[in-house]
């Protein structure tokens, strides 16, 4: 008898084993206390905006008080992309009795644990000191189409700074997993680095690169889907590619890899795109990271893992993009760069290429 | 053992002609019930006091339909038996909800045999095989999306198509006329799939084995009975691709979701496994009366594991786990010609949920259900006869998603009322008539119906030939919500085979 009761005792204890104990901490208990600095002053009334992959939350929002904090209370745990932007007023370096003010930007991935707060300090940065030629849209993904058609991809560029940028000999690539492996790389007319001026890009405005400039909507689609590329800015073209199609009226981004036969056709939701001022065309040992004026990595999955060095881009876009879905990203405002794509880019339902999505 | 089915059969004889008309009753359940539990293993599946003793030939409750416990079933089903149904069903869901099919048509045939293969021992089988078809069904690609804290859909209204076999074999013993051993082993598989993209593909195979010991006493009036239950339910489903990927998301609770990645096959793996312990009590003729009492009462437990990615690995998404006891009592009455039962039931489980990565309490809901009502039979005079019934239900939930914000905390009343006849046409033949009304106060699901109204309709035919009983038999139901134009209607037929 007392055998079957330590019999039956071990049966409990090791079914109890099976199951857990109830959590006992609720969702929506979260607390997330952030300081937002730039260099060693702490910033107030700059909005802070918190994002979530976990759920169809909508974003959540607040302002940074006197002290330079912002507290999110009562909150999902789940992992957040944090991001901040706005106008920040400072001590002046020049003159300690007087303020400057400064648009910073900053952005963040907070993945809390278990436990009810969680609290960090962003550092930000000043928004546009690095302006430039930005890589602005990617249309990767392809039009509604049952016939695996992707060759209406374009990339827009967008100069973000005061001045008019001229492409000459700039690289625009399509990288393999570091900066050391080049899978394409094709060239703007022109000499590099103001050897020739003949491509100007001035302030705030955009430039289309397509991969076949010809209406796609209208010759492939007949009138529907797809997109009118004919007017594009550029073209890429690989004179080895006897079937690359080449419209005469736009200039053409050559492909000076030698041997290679393709067009410059890149992943429908999950590649490295990168432009170069072209002071390296040595791609054989991969591309400077000083030379870089932008990259962007997309991946459709939140699980996928980074690849490309966090120099040139500290997180990857797209998220949730649907091949063939007509989908397109583009930054959240034209040129918004904070070097992290993750929030940078949002996915849009259709194309804008050589506009601002709204 | 002798004495005692001596007892036993000269007492079923006495009733055996009350009972089998009294079968008529509560049809219109008959015809959907079905072994379903095989697809969707269950803590504490619902006692149906008014239904399937009619199939079998006994109208008479008894221990193993109120407790499953195996020991018990050679003393509920002491014959030789051998059924074969047919049976079709169509509802028409004008009104659903928003992720229930528009249409849903069942087709089963259940093939069963019991065998006494001594006079201690018995063996009983069956096979069943189940094909429905759900139709218009809206993004859900769960068989019932309003059953699962973790359900799946996606971005389609197509038409789903379940089908596949159950087999149910139990073994039952006595030793010394007063021990009782008795083992069950059912399993069933089921594949659901899709006909649109992302043409999901879901199967599902439950084994359910259930263990049980009763004890007899010698004068066959006191009964105690312990048993076991060890459940497994291993689904999984996959969303595939046509061109565009497969779009779909992984619900939490029922207002918050995650879109999953977008990829060429999407799968959801969806694992339940459980316990169940009971304990059984009974005691017929109490003071030599022709009362009796009876009581079940379960403890069990189960956990779920849902699981979400690519077909060759998939991530964690949710657990979660149901517990809670059950227990059912009831007093019937026999004596010629009247047979009479009040009943009592009552159900309370918690179930909680927490998220992948975080150990927190996403949701929980606390249910508690108590029923009680009546069943009786009388015979008005020869050949005709009466069946009443009444059965009430109170259902106190307290749902809370913290993930969503959402809490719901309301009670519910259920109530059910039956009225049957049943007219010997002559010594082979028989009809039936039957009505059920019902009023049901549903749950925040059907928001903003506050009510349905239903009523039921069966008719039957019953025949006697040489080889055996045939049986036809025809229902319709109506459920009406309040304040809403559209309704819900059901109707089908079975056949059946019985010797």
């Amino acid at each position: 008898m007392v055998k079957k009761l330590i019999y039956l005792s071990l049966g409990i204890v090791f079914l109890a084993g099976c199951f857990r104990d109830q959590p006992s901490l609720h969702d929506q208990e979260l607390s997330i206390r952030i300081f937002v600095k730039y260099e060693d002053q702490l910033l107030k009334d700059i909005p802070v905006t918190l994002n979530t992959n976990d759920y169809n939350l909508s974003a959540f929002k607040d302002t940074t008080n006197a002290e330079g904090m912002v507290v999110f209370q009562n909150i999902p745990f789940a992992e957040y992309s944090l991001h901040i932007q706005g106008k920040a007023t400072i001590k002046s370096y020049l003159d300690s009795t007087s303020t400057d003010t400064i648009m910073v930007t900053a952005s963040k991935i907070l993945s809390p644990g278990n436990n009810e707060s969680y609290q960090d300090t962003v550092y930000t940065i000043v928004s546009g000191t690095s302006p430039g030629i930005k890589i602005n849209e990617l249309y990767t993904c392809g039009p509604p189409n049952k016939i695996f058609y992707f060759y209406d991809q374009f990339f827009e560029l967008y100069n973000s700074s005061e001045d008019t940028v001229y492409l000459d000999g700039m690289v625009f690539c399509r990288m393999g997993t570091w900066l050391e492996s080049v899978t394409y790389i094709f060239q703007f007319p022109g000499e590099p680095l103001g050897g020739t001026q003949d491509y100007p890009v001035p302030p705030d405005s955009f430039v289309v690169i397509a991969q076949d400039a010809f209406n796609h909507k209208q010759e492939v689609f007949n009138g529907e889907k797809s997109i009118d590329l004919s007017n594009a800015d550029f073209e890429f073209r690989n004179s080895l590619d006897y079937g690359d199609y080449d419209n005469p009226d736009v200039p053409n981004l050559e492909n000076i890899e030698e041997g290679h036969t393709l067009d410059f056709m890149v992943g429908v939701t999950g590649d490295i795109i990168l432009i170069a001022d072209g002071s390296d065309l040595n791609y054989v040992d991969g591309i400077d990271a000083e030379s870089v004026l932008d990259c962007v990595e997309y991946a459709s999955s939140s699980t996928h893992e980074k690849d490309i060095e966090d120099i040139v881009d500290r997180g990857f876009a797209g998220v949730g993009l649907i091949k063939y879905s007509g989908q397109s990203l583009e930054r959240i405002s034209p040129g918004f760069d904070t070097n992290n794509s993750t929030v940078d880019f949002v996915i849009i339902d259709s194309p804008t290429p050589g506009y601002q999505h709204e | 053992m002798n004495r005692y089915n001596a007892q036993r059969k000269s007492r079923r004889n006495k009733t055996m002609k009350s009972l089998v008309r009294t079968g008529w009753i509560l049809l219109v359940v008959l015809v959907m019930a079905n072994t379903m539990q095989a697809y969707e293993s269950e803590l504490f599946s619902t006692v149906d006091f008014f239904r399937n003793q009619y199939i079998n030939g006994y109208l008479q409750p008894n221990l193993y339909d109120m407790s499953q416990n195996p020991a018990f079933f050679e003393m509920a089903y002491p014959e030789n038996l051998t059924i074969y149904k047919l049976s079709a069903q169509r509802q028409l869901n004008l009104y659903s909800r928003y992720f229930d099919p528009h249409q849903e048509d069942d087709i089963d045939l259940d093939l069963e045999w019991i065998k006494q293969l001594t006079t201690n021992s018995t063996l009983a089988a069956g096979v069943q095989y189940d094909r429905s078809f759900h139709n218009e069904v809206s993004h859900s690609l769960e068989k019932n999306y309003y059953d699962h804290y973790f359900a799946f859909t996606d971005t389609t209204t197509g038409d789903i198509e379940y089908q596949g076999p159950q087999l149910e074999v139990l073994y039952n013993h006595t030793l010394a006329n007063q021990f009782l051993l008795g083992l069950e082993i059912d399993y069933g598989v089921e594949r659901g799939l899709k006909d649109i993209y992302t043409e999901c593909e879901s199967i599902f195979r439950n084994i359910d084995l259930k263990a049980g010991l009763g004890y007899l006493s010698e004068n066959n009036k006191t009964i105690i009975g312990v048993s076991t239950r060890y459940f497994n339910r291993q689904g999984k489903y996959e969303a595939v691709k046509e061109w565009e990927d497969a779009l779909v998301r992984t619900w939490f609770g029922y207002h918050l979701y995650v879109p999953e990645n977008p990829r060429r096959i999407n799968r959801k793996d969806d694992n339940r496994e459980g316990y169940q312990f009971g304990l059984q009590f009974e005691r017929k003729e109490i003071f030599n009366s022709p009362l009796g009492i009876r009581m079940n009462g379960n403890y069990g437990i189960q956990k779920n594991k849902i699981k979400v990615g690519k077909p060759t690995y998939t991530r964690p998404r949710g657990y979660w786990e149901r517990s809670g006891y059950d227990f059912t009592g009831s007093i019937y009455y026999i004596s010629n010609g009247i047979y009479g039962q009040l009943f009592f039931n009552q159900c309370n489980y918690d179930d909680w949920a927490s998220p992948k990565n975080y150990d927190v309490l996403a949701l929980k809901k606390d249910e508690q259900v108590q029923r009680v009502g009546s069943l009786i039979n009388i015979d008005v005079f020869d050949p005709f006869e009466l069946d009443a019934g009444f059965e009430m239900r109170i259902i106190k939930t307290n749902y809370i998603e913290y993930t969503a914000d959402f809490y719901y905390n309301e009670g519910r009343n259920e109530k059910f009322l039956l009225l049957g006849t049943a007219y010997n046409l002559n010594s082979i033949s028989s009809i039936k008539l039957l009505g059920t009304q019902s009023i049901i106060e549903p749950d925040f699901h059907w928001t903003p119906t506050e009510t349905f109204n239903i009523f039921g309709i069966q008719t039957g035919y019953v025949r006697q030939f040489i080889f055996g009983k045939l049986e036809a038999n025809f229902n319709y139901q109506v459920s009406n919500p309040d304040n809403v134009k559209d309704k819900i209607e059901k109707f089908g037929f079975s056949v059946i085979y019985r010797k």
